[in-house]
């Protein structure tokens, strides 16, 4: 065995998106194709789309051009060419009026205060158009009016007005922008065709796929939150819970997550009715140090009800520094360059579990005799690689449904695949589970600076607010 | 045939099996690495927090170079770095962690530790950071475990002029178009920022059906900044700026080790100014500026205004440098490694010498 195995290769395409009406590899197909659902698929008491009877464009007064051109837009689709955007209604197969209101600033409350004006929050769905920020700004405009609404239970949607401007873009951005849209109403625009794990016997067995992950405060180190996202087999979004953690104590962050793990565990499993039931659990090692995942660690090993599942798996996902090309490799940019581009989903060993995945390269989409079309998920840059390491000292085995390390690598690549944001993508950077810690961390911690538990807010815990 | 080519590099070491000792006892064994890195002359060490394969959890120590102490010496220099230690937190009135005394320490030697283990590349890793001239390290940003930075300066005079290694022409080239980002040539930019070829590195642990150590690195070009706002205020005073310029822009105030406020300068004079942290107001005396640690926060678009008309208009200009494929990205590092090659030396711990590949790894 040589060292730095090549170890497999992951296509895109052994992962299609399962619609309405049929799969594809392809997420565009959703016009097609039609959402999968329109309400939650794990809970049945939220309403989901076909509440809403208005999304409610929100600008800035003096931004009444943009407005009026994302408004045209969303209703009636892209003049020059329907065919990329059809139309909110026409892409998701919803009946949803859309209208716009002006703010006169960009203070949160105000925004808010003309938004509830014109209905319920249970009718009424705000897509607010803000200045671009940077992400990495805690106290920024776009995670104040987040917050401001999310305090409320609102979800909300933002465009920036920057994107509105550059036209390539913003063609390209509006059937995502109404994706995300869709999945904060409650509606599941597509999921996985396939198991992202496959076992012997899916009839009895029930795989949910859970992130975990810690991030600290961005101003204050001592300050920070734990979050669970959990997914089924398939990708579904089932919920989320957080916990605000207290970053220099370890036993106390510890005690914190294993409660987290000790809600999460009972509601994945009084809503299964498989025999059994395996947990997969990715932890984010993004942000945090010895201490905090020794504190993951220890919470894992301590949750008491973790026995419960038949068995149960851990993943640590973490950034890295290794650059991996493939020489002479088959992508070429317009101008002929040889970029050496590896493919999205190549994965070598580095030690026994302990991977190094490409999660951004070249692909290939065509599938069976169609014409080979290379393209990047990546714009001149390097490709990401991403570590992933099984941690079996925590993991509870169970020799019975033989699960190897390919079947839970392709927990990860799988949950890259699945991106509500930019559709265009077929791969994330980072699978789902772990993708958003940073919104879901900064927002709660907002919230709690307003005294409120983002997990006791009904309208919002069941559904990907954090998009 | 076309293979994968990564950014690791074999390393090979000397000897099968290297001299270490393990210390064990009641003591924060992660402190005492710490205090033996940053103290101990000729000694390393590398902190194990639990059992690895047949490596058991315990902090092991190594001498640097031919050196390889006897137990007594490995006792005896702890002894007088824990004395260090203490002396340095109590001046700077730091809490000291009462647990690091010699009598709690226990120090025995290993034998038969694999040239290739685990702990041998974090040795190896807290070596770089103990041998390397401080001058050319560079701040690690979060997931670097050890980083150099090197001036267009430094690698003409040591590099280029000697022909060392080809000219890294992307470079040279950024600097003749830009000379104030790279050179200190006296004008604003030069007085603010610096590009620099960043290059980071650290040992990395592989396993197949051996084990084998590789060095990973990772080049790319950074700009320093040094934003601090006392030096800004008397830049722009002395260009006769006006000092309301500074109004909006957005400053990190770190107000302890653990905490950092971003504020917004509401006002500003000669005398004071006005800082609006987190709802709350705070005067600073324009005079008191020496004692606290305020610099502007680029990341704010206020901020990235005020630098673009007032400081340096071109100070994002290194983000073209980065911006490459991965076959324009191996060309370079190829070079890099020579130079890394010459920076590292030929490491000696534990009486093993390790050398670097001139090559980088590729994978078929």
């Amino acid at each position: 065995m040589k060292a730095l195995r090549l170890y497999t290769v992951f296509k895109p395409t052994d992962f299609k998106f399962r619609f309405a009406n049929g799969a594809s590899v392809n997420a565009y197909n959703i016009i097609s194709l039609e959402p999968l659902s329109r309400s939650p698929i794990y809970e049945g008491s939220i309403e989901g789309v076909d509440k809403y009877e208005l999304i409610l464009i929100l600008y800035q007064q003096d931004k009444a051009k943009l407005a009026k051109k994302l408004l045209e837009d969303m209703r009636n689709g892209l003049r020059e060419n329907k065919k990329i955007f059809p139309g909110f209604n026409q892409a998701l197969k919803t009946d949803i009026k859309i209208k716009v209101a002006s703010f006169s600033s960009y203070d949160p409350d105000e925004i808010y205060d003309v938004y509830i004006q014109h209905g319920s929050p249970d009718k009424v769905f705000p897509l607010i158009v803000l200045p671009k920020v940077n992400r990495s700004i805690y106290d920024s405009i776009y995670y104040r009016t987040k917050a401001r609404f999310l305090a409320s239970d609102v979800p909300s949607q933002v465009v920036t007005e920057d994107l509105i401007r550059d036209e390539a873009r913003y063609r390209w951005s509006l059937l995502s922008i109404s994706i995300q849209i869709f999945a904060k109403m409650g509606g599941v625009p597509y999921a996985l065709d396939r198991s992202v794990m496959r076992v012997e016997d899916p009839s009895s067995t029930s795989i949910a796929i859970m992130g975990l992950g810690i991030s600290a405060h961005p101003l204050h180190r001592r300050r920070g939150v734990g979050f669970v996202t959990l997914f089924d087999h398939n990708g579904v979004w089932n919920f989320m819970d957080s916990s605000v953690l207290s970053m220099d104590k370890q036993e106390d962050m510890s005690e914190k997550i294993a409660e987290l793990l000790e809600r999460s565990i009972s509601k994945i499993l009084s809503t299964s009715s498989k025999k059994n039931n395996i947990l997969v659990i990715h932890y984010s090692g993004k942000e945090i140090g010895r201490k905090e995942e020794e504190a993951v660690r220890n919470a894992i090993k301590n949750a008491e009800s973790m026995n419960k599942f038949a068995a149960v798996y851990v993943l640590k996902i973490r950034d890295s520094d290794i650059i991996i090309g493939l020489e002479d490799g088959p992508h070429k940019t317009k101008d002929g360059t040889i970029t050496w581009y590896p493919p999205v989903g190549v994965t070598f060993q580095l030690k026994p579990d302990v991977y190094a995945m490409a999660t951004t390269g070249y692909f290939d989409l065509s599938e069976g005799a169609g014409r080979s079309m290379i393209k990047a998920n990546v714009y001149v840059g390097l490709p990401t690689i991403k570590i992933v390491a099984r941690h079996r000292e925590v993991e509870i085995l169970n020799h019975e449904f033989n699960i190897s390390d390919k079947d839970l690598l392709s927990t990860v690549f799988g949950m890259c695949r699945l991106n509500y944001v930019a559709i265009s993508n077929p791969v994330s950077k980072e699978p789902v589970t772990i993708r958003y810690s940073r919104e879901i961390a900064w927002i709660t911690l907002r919230l709690m600076e307003n005294q409120v538990d983002v997990s006791k807010l009904s309208r919002v815990r069941y559904i990907m607010w954090f998009l | 045939m076309s293979g994968y080519v990564t950014n690791f590099v074999k390393v090979r070491s000397s000897k099968d099996t290297i001299e270490a000792y393990r210390i064990t006892g009641k003591v924060n064994l992660g402190v005492l690495t710490g205090v033996i890195n940053r103290y101990a002359e000729g000694l390393v060490a590398s902190f194990l927090s639990t059992d690895y394969g047949e490596l058991k959890a315990g902090v092991y120590v190594a001498g640097i170079g031919d050196y390889h102490p006897c137990e007594e010496d490995v006792r005896a220099k702890i002894e007088d770095i824990l004395e260090k230690y203490r002396e340095e937190r109590t001046a700077q009135g730091l809490p000291v962690d009462e647990s690091l005394n010699i009598n709690n320490i226990i120090i025995e030697p290993t034998s038969s530790i694999s040239s290739t283990t685990y702990v041998v590349a974090n040795l190896l890793n807290n070596f770089l950071s103990k041998v390397v001239p401080r001058e050319l390290q560079c701040p690690r940003r979060p997931g670097e475990r050890f980083a150099v930075c090197l001036d267009i300066d430094f690698l003409e005079r040591e590099f280029w002029s000697k022909k060392v290694v080809d000219k890294d022409e992307r470079f040279i080239d950024f600097c003749n178009d830009y000379p104030s980002l790279c050179r200190d040539t006296g004008v604003s930019c030069s007085k603010f920022f610096k590009v620099v070829k960043c290059i980071t590195m650290r040992f990395q642990h592989v396993v197949s059906d051996q084990e084998e150590i590789y060095l990973v690195l990772h080049q790319h070009y950074r700009r320093l900044s040094n934003l601090d706002l006392k030096i800004v205020i008397d830049y722009i005073r002395s260009n006769h700026i006006d000092l309301n310029t500074l109004l909006g822009v957005r400053v990190n105030y770190r107000t302890s080790k653990d905490s950092t406020w971003v504020c917004k300068i509401t006002s500003i004079n000669n005398n004071e100014l006005m800082l609006e942290c987190e709802g709350r107001n705070i005067h600073i005396g324009i005079s008191e500026l020496d004692s606290v640690s305020i610099a502007i926060n680029p990341t704010y678009s206020q901020s990235r205004k005020f630098i673009g008309e007032y400081l340096c208009k071109e100070f994002d200009k290194h983000k073209d440098l980065n911006r490459l494929y991965p076959s324009g990205y191996f060309s370079i590092l190829e070079n890099d490694l020579e130079i890394v090659r010459r920076i590292i030396g030929k490491p000696c711990i534990g009486r093993v010498c390790f050398s670097i590949d001139r090559r980088l790894k590729r994978v078929w």
